[in-house]
């Protein structure tokens, strides 16, 4: 492998888009080059920004296995992303959580009451009976107020 | 604009009329054949269908909006203006296998305007709650850490209403995607279709929605513990 055609191969690299072959060719030649293992490695460097900008399929385990080694290269020496990371991961949680049934609720009936199901029915035919431009429907029932 | 509706106890239906489009229906799907006759029903603006959708889901989606609201009648209200907005939007439904999913965003959004308006909470632009950069890439102001771990963060359930309130506070487009990924727990193709997006705009919506919300949780849990 050619250094020229090493620079080609760098973006497959990253994306883990090699076969092993091809993998084992770019890594014997990296071995015995210091300047594409140098221009490689300046490649792999992650800014706190670029870092952030992945964090989604990061956290989803949705990055080739290469991009997620450089992702946790970065955090071996970025104590502030770290940081970032898991509050990230916590607001998710967090956010799932805001909405899961509580101990109150489980203790209430489960069914709709039967008066708020007629209620709906009857706001349902009188919006209705607007749309069709007819006669505005008499509320068939005043509920609850 | 159309009246108030016969319940008439000031809802607004306005901020959750959102588009509604194709979704993909999973492949194991119980009882989808009896939802496919529901969403035809609805379609052809079958009255006793509509019935159907209220009764078989309205006692879970109502569940759904008292935990967001804390009250039967901001719940009530909620679910009606919720499910009428549902039967106005029937046509631009595709999938039928997720009518759940579907009507809980709805409900979910609902409540979160209701809930908005009752707290007089102000919607954020998204700009203000993402993070700011350095020319050399590193952050503008150091991410805080927020010290508690995730068990004790999901076990204080005070925090709950805190995240719903600024889940609302969030631009509409956020909030809809973050709460079918995140909520809803659809795919990012699942959300694409059914919101009418790309798969990409799905990603980079959740992904500033999360952004967004630990910005505004920020002040609230980094720090002390308390």
């Amino acid at each position: 492998m050619r250094c020229s055609e090493f620079n080609d191969a760098v973006a497959r690299y990253l994306e883990g888009a090699m076969s092993q072959a091809e993998k084992a060719t770019f890594d014997a030649h990296r071995s015995n080059c210091p300047e594409c293992q140098d221009h490689l490695d300046k490649c792999q460097e992650l800014t706190c920004r670029e870092l952030l900008d992945f964090l989604c399929d990061y956290v989803e385990d949705d990055l080739a296995p290469e991009s997620r080694r450089i992702f946790d290269r970065h955090l071996e020496i970025c104590p502030e992303c770290v940081d970032y990371v898991d509050g990230y991961r916590k607001t998710v949680a967090l956010g799932r959580a805001a909405f899961e049934r509580d101990d109150v609720e489980t203790s209430l009936p489960k069914e709709i009451p039967d008066q708020l199901v007629q209620a709906i029915l009857d706001a349902r035919r009188a919006e209705s009976a607007e749309s069709a431009g007819g006669p505005e429907a008499e509320p068939e029932a005043e509920m609850d107020e | 604009m159309r009246r108030e509706p016969v319940r008439g106890r000031g809802g607004s239906r306005e901020s959750h009329d959102v588009e509604i489009r194709a979704v993909t229906p999973r492949p194991v799907q119980r009882a989808a054949s009896s939802e496919e006759g529901l969403v035809a029903g609805l379609r052809a603006g079958d009255e006793s269908a509509f019935e159907r959708l209220v009764r078989d889901y309205g006692g879970a989606l109502l569940g759904l909006a008292r935990r967001i609201l804390g009250n039967e009648d901001d719940a009530a209200d909620a679910l009606q203006e919720a499910l009428l907005s549902a039967f106005r939007k029937i046509q631009q439904f595709t999938g039928e296998s997720r009518v759940y999913a579907w009507l809980h965003r709805i409900v979910v959004n609902a409540s979160l305007m209701k809930l908005r308006k009752k707290r007089r909470l102000r919607e954020q632009t998204i700009e203000s709650l993402l993070p700011q950069f350095k020319a050399d890439g590193h952050q503008a102001v150091a991410p805080r850490s927020w010290p508690e771990s995730g068990e004790e963060l999901l076990a204080r359930k005070e925090l709950r209403q805190l995240v719903r309130e600024h889940i609302a506070r969030l631009p509409e487009k956020y909030r809809d995607v973050l709460l079918l990924r995140d909520i809803a727990e659809l795919d990012t193709a699942e959300t694409a279709g059914l919101l009418g997006i790309e798969v990409a705009t799905v990603k980079t919506r959740v992904h500033r929605g999360r952004q967004a919300l630990k910005t505004l949780l920020d002040p609230h849990l980094s720090g002390a513990a308390p």
